[in-house]
């Protein structure tokens, strides 16, 4: 903390350095676009920060502005779905590196799995993105979706269920 | 790998981490081919989520907490603070409003006399109508109170 620096700023920034990559991957985990989910990411802790007086409980930090970023891609995705459907994907083909038959081959895999999670039911969609989100526990999951814990749980279960189910050969 | 169709649904649900019931723990200890479903299905699921993992892991560029301090020190004014200054006030004004309204005019109450002499009971009212002067005449010979106007009743003809 700098001398003279407002105390709520201070904890804040304390927060908001612990908890901005897995917000930042919620955004994303809607948005499957780096630019789009920092821009989201920012938006949030944005309105995290005017709102910041109101958390009675920073324990609650993460799920708060997990939920906001959560709420934003939406909003954004919205907007964007135009976009999306002419890039023709959710999300971007990453590299794998160095052995090319294992490249195509997992490649091969993340293919048919995104052609999956796309076919998904979006509840069980959001609650499998979400879980998969580092630092976001089953009850985390649940106050983003606004769902109980239980329900996060089942969700995940279920979304994973199908996945397997339709990959099996 | 051939897993008994009947235990299908069941291996399935053991392989995402669901508990077994006994009856597929019994039967997994005499299936070869159950038992071996079940190991590459676990090996399929631990991919899948693997897969969903890397699928969202991209990484927020290194300066993001900065900039969103940067933003945050730009318009150090937390609004949240102003809002409630400015509910604050509202009230405030409102109270001056509602508590320096000037008190409506009280009813004078006449003197019990006074009030006695203009008295009227109900049953006037009642009593007395517009067609008073009318009704108290002895009518002439002849003379209609009220014209009438022929009906036109052929029959009458």
């Amino acid at each position: 903390m700098m001398p003279g620096q407002d105390p709520d700023l201070a904890d804040f920034e304390r927060l908001l350095r612990d908890t901005h990559r897995t917000v930042f991957q919620v955004a994303y985990a809607v948005l499957a676009n780096p630019a789009d989910a920092e821009e989201v990411t920012q938006d949030a802790f944005l309105r995290a920060y005017k709102k910041f007086s109101s958390l009675r409980d920073p324990q609650k930090f993460r799920a708060w502005v997990a939920r906001m970023s959560w709420r934003l891609a939406l909003n954004r995705r919205r907007s964007n779905f135009r976009a999306l459907r002419r890039d023709g994907s959710w999300f971007r083909s990453r590299s794998v590196p160095n052995d090319p038959e294992a490249e195509a081959s997992a490649r091969e895999f993340e293919s048919r799995l995104q052609e999956h999670i796309a076919g998904l039911p979006e509840k069980l969609r959001s609650a499998l993105l979400l879980s998969a989100v580092q630092g976001l526990d089953a009850r985390t999951v649940g106050i983003i979706l606004n769902v109980p814990e239980a329900t996060a749980r089942s969700r995940l279960f279920l979304a994973r269920r199908q996945l397997l189910k339709t990959l099996l050969p | 790998m051939n897993a008994c169709p009947k235990w299908r649904e069941e291996l399935i649900d053991h392989a995402l981490g669901g508990l077994p019931a006994a009856a597929l723990q019994a039967h997994l200890a005499t299936c070869a081919g159950c038992s071996e479903a079940l190991e590459a299905w676990r090996r399929k699921a631990a991919q899948i989520d693997t897969g969903v993992q890397q699928l969202i892991a991209a990484e927020p560029r290194a300066q993001g907490p900065e900039r969103v301090l940067t933003q945050i020190q730009r318009s150090p004014v937390k609004p949240f603070y102003g809002r409630v200054a400015l509910a604050a006030l509202m009230l405030t004004v409102s109270l001056v409003v509602v508590l320096d309204r000037p008190a409506p005019p009280k009813k004078v109450v006449p003197f019990p006399v006074m009030a006695l002499s203009t008295w009227r009971s109900p049953t006037q009212s009642l009593l007395h109508s517009a067609a008073d002067p009318l009704l108290r005449r002895v009518p002439r010979l002849g003379e209609k109170f009220f014209e009438t106007k022929p009906t036109g009743d052929k029959n009458a003809q």
